[in-house]
């Protein structure tokens, strides 16, 4: 079951394309901030800050991996191949989330050192080794990660890829961007803190410079993370629980 | 061998189809057909364990689908859709399939030749023409070496050389023991294909017969008669107890009377006829007369 989800991954070009996207858009966000930033003002974290491309990359990955197969039929040989189909559900998953974690490190890795070595060239000269640095550089691909699983998740729920798509980027950037401005005063900053993209922010820039105060609407560290895990398994858990009950036609 | 219980099943509060019993045998291609809407789709889904059936039972080979190990090396279907991402090349998709199903790579080459797309293997199905994309889903079928085949509408839209691939394939499939089920809302692709015929409307069973006892069992069509002047003609065939009704200026249909009656009773009454022609009822015709009261929705009357 892996290796025939390892296949179908692979062999449409969306997802080459999508990856692509990613790393182009967050390695030249990284190169582009490098080159450009006032050197006082330069901050490796932001230099980071692509992941907002990757994401949106990584998101629709996430939704075609299952929502073509939906709009194909291709769901129902697959369903018919085995039939059951938590086990479909857990490979499709299991791949994706792999080829996720392993790309966006990748990736996460790549803008970083790309900013290394440019600003390095500028004078300014930060290092992995450097006081939470590592932790930045692996919570902006693993963030990334989150979100394509989150895709893959409205997808299977909607099974239709343009409404999937929209919806995915109507939750990601519209819905977690308003909601909290509705919300009363008392507790607005804490439902920002947990919206997606402020969860994400938290993860990549530990190693930020500017400290830290209580208007900066980001949640501790670890705090992001533990929310991400908690977010990537109701995530995961959905899926499951959603596939058995419906017919396919 | 697919055993059909009391099967039904229900969307909402409208049934799609209610209480069907019937077996497909091996080694003959079994027509399943009725109108469109009357529930051949759903009956093959719910074959496939893709719909649960809201009551009864489907098992095959003796045993229900979900309980097959393997169920590709049991079934093998082709959807009316295709079921291909038309991004991916017709082998890799292959591949897919068969690694999912766990069957040896070495099917993926032997169902490509026998569909005749070895050579399109590598190619993107999104170029495929309607009749490629439709072997590709026959040799997807085929992966598994099944014994049961299903087939959903597997000519629609085809060329007449797809169209008569398609009939050959199945009918050798049949001759190779395997049971096959062809679904059609269209008779006349049945007439040449099928061995047997399951005739399904509104949902419900309306008959289960040989292809052959089908066509006999219609009502024994009508004679064409042509003369310059019908009106004394309709009477006179009406006292001699004939149902008659007129389709054009010189032509009648005439039913409840053989040709040579109609000609003597013309001779004696002086009429001349112009023509004498018997109309046999055929296949479509008597599925038709089967189908007529479960149409579910009818075009409105010319």
């Amino acid at each position: 079951m892996i290796k025939s989800e390892w296949i179908k991954l692979w062999s449409v070009r969306s997802s080459w394309w999508a990856l692509y996207v990613a790393a182009v858009g967050m390695i030249g966000i990284a190169a582009a901030y490098s080159l450009t930033i006032r050197t006082y003002q330069a901050t490796p974290t932001q230099a980071l800050q692509g992941a907002a491309f990757g994401q949106l990359a990584f998101g629709v990955l996430g939704v075609l991996a299952v929502s073509t197969e939906y709009s194909t039929g291709l769901i129902r040989t697959t369903f018919a191949t085995v039939p059951r189909r938590r086990v479909v559900i857990a490979a499709k998953c299991g791949v994706l989330l792999a080829v996720l974690l392993v790309v966006g490190q990748v990736v996460a890795f790549a803008a970083f050192f790309t900013a290394q070595l440019l600003l390095g060239h500028r004078g300014v000269h930060f290092s992995l080794g450097d006081r939470d640095m590592l932790i930045s550089v692996l919570g902006s691909g693993c963030y990334m990660a989150f979100i394509g699983m989150f895709g893959f998740c409205v997808g299977v729920l909607l099974q239709k890829t343009t409404a999937a798509v929209a919806t995915f980027f109507g939750v990601v950037f519209v819905a977690m961007g308003v909601i909290p401005n509705l919300m009363p005063g008392s507790i607005k900053a804490d439902v920002t803190r947990l919206t997606f993209l402020k969860i994400g922010e938290a993860m990549s820039s530990p190693a930020r410079s500017l400290p830290r105060d209580a208007t900066d609407g980001l949640l501790s560290t670890g705090a992001a993370w533990g929310m991400c895990v908690l977010y990537l398994a109701v995530v995961l858990v959905v899926p499951l629980l959603v596939v058995t009950r419906r017919d396919t036609n | 061998m697919i055993e059909i219980e009391n099967f039904s099943k229900r969307y909402g509060d409208r049934y799609a189809v209610r209480d069907l019993t019937f077996g497909v045998r091996p080694g003959r291609v079994t027509g399943f057909l009725g109108p469109n809407g009357a529930g051949k789709s759903t009956t093959m889904r719910a074959v496939l364990g893709l719909d649960l059936p809201t009551t009864g039972r489907i098992r095959i080979d003796g045993r229900p689908y979900a309980a097959l190990d393997r169920p590709l090396t049991h079934v093998g279907a082709l959807l009316d859709a295709g079921g291909v991402h038309p991004g991916r090349d017709a082998r890799r998709h292959l591949r897919a399939v068969a690694a999912a199903g766990k069957l040896p790579e070495r099917r993926v080459d032997e169902v490509l030749a026998r569909v005749g797309l070895t050579e399109a293997a590598g190619r993107r199905v999104g170029g495929f023409s309607l009749g490629m994309r439709q072997r590709l889903g026959i040799a997807t079928a085929l992966l598994g070496d099944p014994g049961v085949l299903l087939f959903d509408e597997p000519v629609n839209g085809l060329d007449p050389e797809g169209i008569r691939w398609i009939r050959d394939l199945m009918k050798s499939l049949a001759a190779e023991g395997r049971t096959v089920f062809v679904s059609s809302h269209l008779m006349s692709e049945m007439e040449n294909t099928a061995d047997h015929l399951i005739v399904i409307g509104r949902g419900r069973l309306i008959a289960d017969v040989s292809t052959r006892e089908l066509i006999a069992r219609s009502a024994g069509g009508f004679l064409k008669v042509r003369t310059d002047d019908p009106g004394p003609l309709i009477t006179l065939l009406a006292d001699a107890g004939a149902r008659v009704t007129p389709d054009g200026p010189d032509t009648l249909h005439v039913v409840g009377l053989e040709g040579d009656q109609v000609a003597r009773l013309a001779h004696r009454a002086g009429i001349l006829l112009l023509e004498v022609a018997h109309h046999a009822t055929s296949l479509e015709d008597a599925y038709l007369q089967l189908t007529d009261a479960a149409v579910e929705y009818r075009g409105a009357q010319a």
